[in-house]
């Protein structure tokens, strides 16, 4: 099928792995002769592996707020304000743990609290040893185990920053929600503390077409979430060359003509477009790599929006088509990144879409709080600690 | 994640991932893998059926190995993924990029072209 074509959619359903320095190191010296590594670089990584020392990272609601150098006298923490580390949280008790360093492990030790310290998602009953990358729960919050050099601290604080600047920048370009008329708009958007490359819009084409779409790029970091705002700016000012921005199709493969992977630092996105008609209320979409939307109709299983076709920038000149679907009246369209559904649970098993979906189309007594509400249901099946990836929810409703 | 290397056979080279292609697992072998490969043009077939999960970043790593090996007269064929990787590849249309199949049988009598 063309681009342009369409068809009708049914309506059914530890350790860092470093290499070791002699084996990651092996070049040819100038002489051509092999060597393991220099002076300068052997010299360079011994000093930062006895540079490394063990902190404790307090993360409240995906994000890292305080980090704790760990050490031979104990770190204690609870609610009552003489604590080393105070959590201001009624499900911690006055004294709740304590954490320390024996024989150079990390040792965390539950201080008969009421409702108890989980490591790994296990009660402790006794001490036991928090590893590198490990994290024990207590309430809501959740303590982990870095093992960092100073200077992997300042590295990782200076981008931190960078990323904050570009998660900020992301955010103050997504649109605001409509809360009345034809269609009403709700959206929920969490980025991963690594920053992923998620981005959505929605708005008038003209009187009669509006236009919604959700762009995953495929990466970490201020690189994909720039990219992702630039993709996100073409299509908000309709900067594609000779291309009818009410034809999916179209839109996606002149896409794929302005931003192949090769020019873009081997970045590539997903996206799923929909443009909807007032007229003739249908819709019409088509996705580049990306999982189907979802319609939402009263007494009708789910509708899966799906059409075939790679992702934007993988290959030149792929073929991408156009389906539809009717919208009945007070019909509702979910739009998510795969983030909002890939999710590891605490018990460490992976979900997917199929877990995912119960989750929409429920009666939400307040409709403007429902991305907000499946967000925090995703939340609460997923493992402590940040999400791996951006978490991203946006709910059109239908008059 | 772990990453093993076979030595060629019939000029073809299977290489096994056992684990999950999240962001971790794939920092973990990109550069090995990437290096073991296309360097050499290697035809290469990449055993799938120990992956419980694979993310887009597992994907990108797919994708830009294969262009690679393509540019240096090599070959990147995926084997045997378990359902729920076949579903994300299915959606990504990663088939359409770089050739999924059942078995290592298949996938090394592509590979040999």
């Amino acid at each position: 099928m063309n681009p342009g074509q369409s068809k009708s959619v049914e309506n059914s359903p530890g350790s860092t792995d470093r290499e070791p320095l002699s084996g990651g190191s092996r070049a040819a010296d100038h002489a051509g002769r092999t060597v393991l590594a220099t002076h300068a670089t052997v010299t360079d990584a011994v000093t930062l592996r006895e540079d490394l020392k063990s902190y404790l990272v307090v993360i409240e609601q995906d994000e890292p707020v305080a980090r704790h150098s760990i050490g031979l006298e104990p770190l204690t923490v609870g609610r009552d304000s003489a604590r080393d580390i105070v959590l201001a949280d009624a499900q911690v008790s006055r004294l709740h743990l304590q954490i320390l360093l024996v024989n150079g492990e990390v040792v965390v030790e539950d201080l008969g609290s009421s409702n108890g310290t989980f490591l790994e998602g296990r009660r402790l009953t006794a001490p036991a040893v928090l590893p590198p990358e490990g994290w024990v729960q207590v309430g809501a919050r959740v303590l982990k185990h870095e093992r960092r050099s100073q200077r992997e601290i300042e590295r990782e604080e200076e981008l931190r920053r960078d990323l904050e600047k570009a998660r900020s920048y992301v955010q103050s370009l997504l649109p605001p929600p409509i809360g009345s008329g034809s269609i009403r708009t709700d959206w929920f958007f969490r980025p991963s503390t690594q920053l992923g490359g998620d981005a959505f819009s929605y708005g008038a084409l003209d009187e009669e077409h509006f236009a919604a779409y959700l762009v995953d790029v495929a990466g970490h970091g201020v690189g994909a979430a720039m990219h992702s705002v630039t993709v996100l700016n073409v299509l908000r000012q309709r900067a594609l060359p000779k291309t009818d921005f009410r034809d999916p199709a179209q839109v996606l493969s002149s896409l794929n003509t302005m931003f192949p992977m090769e020019s873009h630092d081997e970045l590539y996105f997903t996206i799923w477009y929909g443009v909807y008609s007032r007229l003739t209320r249908r819709l019409s979409f088509a996705a580049a790599g990306h999982h189907p939307g979802f319609l939402f109709a009263r007494g009708a299983e789910p509708l899966p929006l799906r059409t075939p076709g790679p992702m934007i920038g993988a290959v030149p000149q792929p073929l991408y088509v156009n389906a539809d679907a009717q919208v009945p009246p007070d019909a509702v369209l979910y739009l998510f990144s795969d983030g909002a559904f890939e999710i590891t649970g605490a018990d460490g098993r992976q979900s997917g879409l199929d877990e995912f979906l119960p989750l929409l189309g429920v009666d939400d007594p307040d409709a403007t709080q429902e991305a907000e509400r499946i967000y925090r249901a995703v939340r609460r099946r997923a493992r402590p600690g940040p999400l791996d990836d951006d978490c991203s929810i946006l709910i059109l409703r239908f008059d | 994640m772990k990453l093993e290397i076979a030595e060629p056979v019939d000029g073809v080279v299977n290489v096994a991932l056992i684990g999950r292609l999240d962001t971790p697992g794939v920092d973990k072998i990109e550069t090995k893998l990437t290096a073991s490969l296309v360097p050499r043009g290697a035809r290469a077939i990449v055993d799938l059926s120990q992956v419980e999960f694979a993310g887009s970043l597992a994907i990108r790593m797919f994708i830009t190995i294969a262009k690679a090996l393509a540019r240096n007269n090599g070959k990147l064929v995926l084997y045997a993924p378990q359902p729920l990787l076949q579903q994300v590849f299915e959606t990504a249309s990663l088939n359409d990029i770089v050739p999924i199949r059942a078995d290592a049988a298949t996938a090394a009598a592509l590979a040999r072209g």
